[in-house]
């Protein structure tokens, strides 16, 4: 599997992850900004980073998603349980596709199917969730930016060539509105080879989107362009065309009046104002031939940049053209005169969207016009440049309104030669002053070329993380242990360099650089310790999900309360930590938190509350979860307990709540009587102990009926480093983990007691059973007078071990048992020592 | 070579692709007034393009190639 490809696994799992997260919140709060944002770009990413592969069922899937996404975003489908549910199944889908390419190295065989079945069920969703919007005219379902103000810019005689085909030839014109995605070109797209294909090309208008970067910016494989263009050829043919590209083409057909737009410079003249006024009855009258005589007579004594002279042009072609177009003729004869086509007018103020560019170049413009003035042919030069420039700019952004407003009003300035109808129309379309103001802070901050700027813009630099392979992580842990235990020799060589070479001096020189090593090789453990340490966010991040699920399938109404999410853990407690503490969550869930009509009934609040929190107590990790429920019915625990025989009924009586209630850790006692689908699956508490107890953690639990229940696990924060004592019996050495051990005594061997077979002694007035290691592991037995005895802290109590010889305390790093040793009872693992002695690191629970 | 870079006059010569896009928006960076020569390309990737339409390089000779002398050549 190629690096990249793994690459994108793991960032594939964490951009579902996060969906996931973010997907959750907003179910909770539909509005919140930075969550649909959140969701969408991890959603975004998942689909750009995809599409270099070879998976088009998922590229495609994670499309359709996104475009659901897409109307919840703009508000045109709400968000529901329903959504949500669908999305987090595709998500789901989706996360089970990333594990199967994780194996196998592609997509399940059932791809293609599951995700045309879940693409249905989103676009459905997209339709229902807006029933209002369907068609109500004919050019309804056509996106309004395909046919629109752009259409305008194309040049008359483009339109005009485009109008008398659509009319004389009986052509359909299509209008194509092609934005390539930005990231396109990595897809190895090129919109410019594809406009080469395109057949009767009449109008090619080639722009950039969004504003203009600053230069030192600029990256060419950042698609900016966008084209709108006109063609007679079919619309079916142009879609088979751009049959690649669908989703960010759009293409309609045009009715050709909306080609006849006259366009120009505002204004009239009483030539013109007297020709729309006596004209006006013509058109009705069929006086067609006198009226383009006319036009053509008018035509030529007036300015050919004026709108009524565009008006004229268009005039004289709808009468030229075939068929009765009265109404046209009508609404251009009242163009002539001055009047906006009302089929064609803008009811809002456009404002021209800014840029850090446009902004500097609006406001040198707006400078030059203020500037004081004496000439007015200078003044008149300035007020047509201005103008002229701030409706190419207007133009460039798109912003046609804009550019309209502002010819007119160059024109009206150039009129009464006064640059202030100019000024405010500068003011009015271009939001420059606010934004200036703003924008002084920003160019303090430094921009610098090698700015890695991913394709939605983020800054990627800072949220570069080094992914590293857990395996390259434990292989540098091992080497470390490695260094650590070499290190260890050097206090034997500085010993034998004084007893058989006879060199204090050596040996005090070794000495000296053994501390030098040690210390490095201590810092270095830290820091690779620092390496695998996780916030315990990575356990909990999958409970909110898991919350929602049990609440809605159980009809009840939970609440989920995460707080210490940042206490970090060594990376095998954190994922050790997971099921057990899935299991006590669902249990929370499914025997603790009532029904709300339940809860109600007790005076509580309808929804009940799940807490988890996270927390560190020295070298522990404690994390508790509490709910506030109907608590753990100590009565019948202990009733149930008696009833199997797990204990006596004088015990029974004498046991505390508190004791009563950790009777549920025991094996083969469920705390509610139903098996549900969630919890109670033959998994009990007691598995949850075991496996925290075999990491070297403790659970309890606490609990009030119906007040609640608090279960709090306790692990320590690494499991890497063992401090054990070291015992030597029979010859070899073994390792007991310090804190099992509760005390070493030396006892005589007349103070051992003998019970029957057994054996025993006193320590402080309580009698202790005593073993003997060499017996334990079926070594030859041996007696001495004075017998080193390690106390033991067991679940039983304390235990006395016999041992030959007790040594020192030492800090390892245990490795478990390998190859055929994986069976062997007894042993939890081997550590290597200095001098190169192999250790073996009794399980004392085990062995007894 | 589609791409023919001097001290400051650059020449694209036959199908330009994508590949050249870098390099030339270097060059054009790092020209105090750059030319371009676009006599002999046959055709321009949209990444090129909208190189030229950033940096907006004098255009020494227009292309030769239909497509490009309608509806690209106006634009630069």
């Amino acid at each position: 599997m190629s690096a990249l490809l793994d690459q994108f696994i793991e960032e594939a799992s964490d951009l579902l992850e996060a969906a996931g997260a973010a997907l959750l919140v907003l179910e909770r709060n539909p509005s919140d900004e930075r969550a649909i944002n959140d969701l969408f770009r991890s959603v975004h990413t998942l689909k750009g980073t995809s599409a270099l592969f070879e998976f088009p069922e998922l590229t495609k899937l994670v499309h359709a998603g996104e475009d659901l996404l897409d109307c919840v975003r703009e508000g045109s489908v709400p968000v529901s349980g329903e959504l949500v549910d669908l999305q987090l199944e595709v998500l789901d889908v989706l996360r089970g596709w990333v594990d199967y390419v994780r194996a196998q190295g592609g997509l399940p065989n059932d791809a293609a199917s599951s995700s045309r079945e879940l693409i249905a069920r989103l676009g459905a969703m997209k339709i229902t969730g807006r029933p209002t919007e369907l068609p109500a005219s004919p050019q309804a379902g056509v996106a309004p930016e395909v046919i629109g103000d752009w259409i305008e810019t194309v040049s008359e005689r483009e339109r005009m060539t485009a109008f008398r085909a659509a009319l004389d030839d009986g052509l359909t014109v299509a209008a194509i509105v092609y934005k390539p995605d930005t990231d396109c070109y990595f897809r190895g797209e090129d919109p410019l080879l594809t406009w080469r294909g395109v057949p009767d090309l009449l109008a090619l208008l080639i722009g950039t989107v969004g504003p203009e970067p600053a230069l030192i910016d600029f990256d060419p494989y950042v698609c900016r362009l966008q084209f709108h263009a006109l063609s007679t050829a079919p619309k079916a043919e142009l879609e088979h065309l751009f049959r690649y590209v669908s989703d960010q083409v759009r293409i309609a057909e045009i009715p050709p009046e909306r080609l006849a737009v006259p366009v120009g410079v505002d204004g009239t003249d009483p030539q013109s104002a007297a020709f729309a006024d006596e004209c006006a009855a013509w058109v009705g009258a069929g006086r067609l031939p006198e009226l383009r005589e006319r036009a053509l007579t008018l035509l030529a004594s007036i300015d050919s940049t004026r709108r009524s002279a565009s008006a004229l042009r268009w005039l004289i072609a709808v009468i030229e053209s075939a068929g009765d177009h009265a109404d046209w003729l009508r609404e251009l004869v009242g163009a002539v005169g001055g009047n906006t086509p009302a089929a064609f007018e803008e009811a809002d103020v456009a404002v021209v969207p800014g840029s850090e560019l446009v902004d500097r170049v609006v406001e040198e413009q707006r400078r030059i016009l203020a500037l004081p003035a004496d000439d007015t042919v200078v003044l008149a030069g300035r007020i047509a440049s201005v103008g002229k420039s701030l409706a190419n700019i207007a133009a460039a952004q798109q912003a046609f309104a804009a550019a309209r407003i502002l010819e007119g009003a160059t024109a009206a300035a150039l009129q009464s030669n006064d640059a202030r109808p100019l000024l405010d129309a500068l003011h009015a379309c271009f939001d420059i002053v606010s934004r200036l103001a703003g924008g002084a802070a920003a160019e303090d901050v430094p921009v610098s070329r090698a700015q890695p700027i991913s394709a939605d813009g983020h800054d990627l630099r800072q949220t570069r993380m080094l992914k590293v392979d857990q395996a390259k992580v434990d292989r540098l842990m091992s080497l470390i242990g490695e260094l650590v235990v070499a290190k260890n020799a050097l206090p034997f060589l500085a010993r034998r360099a004084e007893a058989v070479y006879g060199s204090r001096e050596m040996s005090r020189e070794i000495g000296q650089r053994y501390s030098v090593i040690d210390r490095l090789a201590q810092e270095m453990q830290e820091a690779i310790m620092e390496v695998r340490l996780l916030p315990v966010s990575e356990v909990f991040a999958r409970f909110p999900r898991l919350i929602r699920d049990i609440s809605r399938k159980l009809d009840k109404q939970i609440e989920l309360v995460l707080e210490g999410e940042e206490t970090q853990a060594d990376k095998n407690i954190i994922e050790l930590l997971g099921d057990p503490l899935i299991h006590i969550v669902r249990n929370a869930a499914d025997h603790g938190i009532e029904s709300p009509q339940a809860r109600i009934a007790k005076g509580k609040p309808a929804h009940g509350t799940i807490r988890l929190r996270a927390m560190q107590e020295g070298d522990l990790v404690v994390i508790e979860v509490s709910d506030d429920g109907r608590g753990v019915d100590t009565k019948r625990v202990l009733a149930k307990a008696v009833e199997r025989g797990l204990i006596n009924p004088e015990d029974a009586e004498r046991m505390t709540a508190a004791e009563a209630a950790n009777l549920i850790f025991h094996p083969g006692l469920s705390t509610a009587d139903v098996v549900s689908d969630l919890s109670g699956r033959g998994v009990g508490m007691d598995v949850v102990q075991t496996s925290i107890r075999d990491a070297g953690g403790s659970v309890s639990v606490s609990s009030q009926l119906d007040v609640g229940t608090k279960v709090r696990l306790a692990l320590p924060l690494s499991m890497a480093v063992v401090r054990v004592m070291t015992i030597e019996t029979a010859g070899a050495l073994y390792g007991v983990p310090i804190d099992m051990i509760a005390e070493t005594v030396r006892i005589d061997s007349s103070a051992i007691r003998e019970i029957k077979q057994a054996e025993a002694f006193l320590l402080r007035d309580t009698i202790v059973p005593l073993v003997r290691l060499r017996k334990l592991l079926r070594l030859p037995s041996r007696y001495e007078e004075r017998e080193a005895v390690l106390v033991l802290r067991t679940a039983a109590g304390l235990v006395g071990m016999i041992v030959d010889r007790f040594d020192e305390h030492m800090d390892i790093i245990l490795k478990p048992l390998e190859g055929i040793l994986v069976g062997l009872k007894g042993f939890s693992g081997t550590a290597l020592l200095g001098d190169g002695r192999v250790l073996m690191v009794l399980d004392v629970r085990e062995l007894l | 070579m589609p791409l023919e870079l001097r001290d400051d006059e650059a020449s694209l010569v036959g199908s330009c692709t994508a590949d050249e896009a870098l390099e030339f928006s270097d060059w054009l960076a790092n020209s105090a007034q750059p030319k371009v020569d676009l006599a002999a390309c046959t055709h321009l990737h949209a990444a090129l393009l909208q190189t030229l339409l950033a940096y907006k390089p004098a255009i020494t000779a227009r292309p030769a190639d239909p497509f490009l002398a309608r509806w690209i050549s106006p634009l630069l």
